[in-house]
């Protein structure tokens, strides 16, 4: 399994979905930098990268990170390498585990990236001092797990379509859309993954109402991790290479 | 014989439609064995079920003595194939990709991706991504992968598509070498004739799924071989004069009017001479050479011969 994930990550190198995940890193630290050089307000810390947070959840890390998930399971079809692997052989289930992994991995890292980054508001006098910090990355480490678990479903979805990365931005797109609109209603707020990650992430920026406590709300989540993970593995398994 | 690779009833079948519909082949080590067939006759869906890629319907495959349920690396390990057309990561070079490849083998000793590189004649090419290469040079590559790990048994799914004629016979020279000096066997699959009938030491014929014939190259060759075209007013009385006036026996009729002769001891003109003598009109006598492609297409169309 070390070999495969070693493999998965070499895969990644010089690949323009990595520059675009990477490059979606940087595009809400710098867009905050910008607007507030423009229209200073004092932030603290706290309040600096909550500010920050809450756009890359609700609507651009579902897009980056489900395009850019959906590269990673489905690249070896589009590019028709699956065969190659599986006479070496690979498992099936071995490499679908191995992919939800650097899929993982390489979702912290760019949480941590983007949290890293709001490093750039000392330039308009956000100070933070090493608690703080601590705190900030405890917080955006939380939400790329988070992401991640939502994503799941979209590459369930980009898995059994097969149809590539267009239609995967697609359902990112509609998935965020949908999950944002959904905010404003309380039964599908209390349902519905990226809603739910935004509940446990406790952010105050919006006032969201919920119609079932947060156990049904986690229970709902976790049913939509293991359906999602169970069906990645059952699909791998079954699609003809 | 030792099989390196045996068919048992494979089948595959999509809906009412059979790709490959009973298939018994037999591949012997240390020969070359061409699996030869028009483009959609099935040769690639016989090779991905070989291959674990695609699941029989019904029917067994054995490799090296072993039924194959699902893929093992003890067995695969023993195996390469280049399926299809090359895909690689485009993204990467050549040898990043072999890279992956032997790193998910973990059994490359170091030199080996150097060394196969250098086989196809791709040693210098380390700084070009895959996405630069050519169709010709991705086929090389794809057979350097197929023999990086030197398997005792390499699967070739027309590997010369896309080759330059330098290219084809570099190909083919190499094939060949495996086979007599390493001991490979090698099963390849082409529909062109001509390349099978370089290399091959033995022939499956697939049409519509169906193994046509199974045979070697010297049985195809004598099936193949010169013979005399005897065009004849009556077949009734010309095939007892061949028999005991001529003493002729191998000869094959074609059909009321036309025999086939194969036995050339004979004088043309005596042939001519004993038949005209005894009433029978000839129309046509002459010599002509077995063509293989007429032989696959007799195969390949539904006409039996021999």
């Amino acid at each position: 399994m070390g070999n495969i994930i070693k493999t998965e990550f070499k895969k990644l190198k010089g690949s323009s979905m990595l520059w675009i995940g990477l490059g979606g890193c940087f595009i809400l630290p710098l867009m905050a930098l910008g607007i507030n050089l423009s229209n200073p307000s004092n932030f603290t810390w706290a309040q600096y990268v909550q500010q920050n947070l809450w756009p890359q959840i609700i609507l651009l890390w579902p897009c980056i990170f489900g395009v850019f998930g959906s590269y990673i399971f489905c690249r070896e079809r589009l590019e028709n390498t699956y065969k190659n692997l599986l006479v070496i052989p690979v498992g099936r289930i071995q490499l679908a585990v191995a992919k939800m992994l650097v899929m993982f991995v390489s979702i912290m890292a760019m949480a941590l990236l983007t949290y890293i980054l709001n490093l750039s508001g000392m330039f308009i006098g956000v100070t933070v001092s090493f608690v703080e910090f601590l705190e900030g990355l405890r917080v955006y480490a939380l939400a790329g797990f988070l992401m991640f678990i939502c994503i799941l479903p979209v590459m369930l979805v980009s898995i059994i379509t097969r149809k590539g990365f267009l239609l995967s931005i697609c359902i990112s797109i509609v998935y965020a859309l949908a999950s944002f609109l959904a905010s404003w209603v309380a039964p599908l707020a209390a349902l519905l993954p990226i809603d739910i990650a935004w509940r446990i992430m406790d952010l105050q920026q919006f006032e969201m109402s919920y119609s079932f406590p947060m156990s049904i709300s986690l229970i709902s989540l976790s049913i939509f991790t293991l359906v999602s993970v169970v069906g990645i593995i059952y699909v791998s398994k079954k699609q003809e290479a | 014989m030792d099989m390196v690779l045996q068919t048992v009833g494979l089948t595959k079948q999509y809906g009412t439609q059979f790709a490959v519909h009973d298939l018994n082949m037999n591949v012997e080590r240390g020969k070359i064995y061409g699996l030869l067939g028009r483009n959609g006759a099935g040769k690639t869906t016989t090779i991905r079920m070989v291959t674990g890629l695609l699941q029989p319907t019904d029917g067994e495959v054995f490799l090296f003595g072993e039924k194959m349920r699902t893929p093992t690396k003890q067995i695969f390990s023993r195996i390469g194939a280049l399926i299809e057309s090359p895909s690689f990561y485009e993204n990467l070079t050549a040898k990043e990709n072999l890279q992956i490849v032997s790193d998910l083998r973990g059994t490359q000793s170091k030199n080996s991706i150097e060394e196969a590189l250098k086989l196809v004649n791709l040693d210098k090419e380390t700084k070009k991504k895959v996405k630069q290469f050519s169709l010709g040079m991705k086929q090389r590559l794809g057979i350097a992968m197929a023999m990086m790990h030197n398997p005792e048994f390499i699967i070739l799914d027309e590997p010369t598509n896309g080759l330059d004629p330098a290219g084809i016979q570099q190909i083919r020279l190499l094939i060949k070498k495996l086979s007599t000096e390493n001991g490979v066997t090698v099963l390849i699959s082409s529909h062109i004739l001509s390349e099978i009938e370089q290399m091959a030491d033995k022939v499956g014929i697939i049409d519509k799924g169906v193994l046509a014939e199974e045979l070697t190259m010297d049985e195809i060759r004598y099936r193949n071989r010169h013979y005399v075209k005897l065009y004849v007013s009556d077949m009734s009385r010309t095939v007892p004069i061949l028999e005991k006036e001529l003493s002729i026996s191998d000869f094959e009729i074609v059909n009321d009017n036309e025999v086939k002769i194969f036995q050339l001891d004979g004088n043309l003109e005596n042939i001519n001479r004993v038949l005209v003598t005894n009433g029978i009109g000839v129309s046509e006598l002459s010599v002509k050479k077995g063509n293989l492609e007429e032989y696959f297409l007799k195969m390949t169309g539904g006409v039996s011969i021999g």
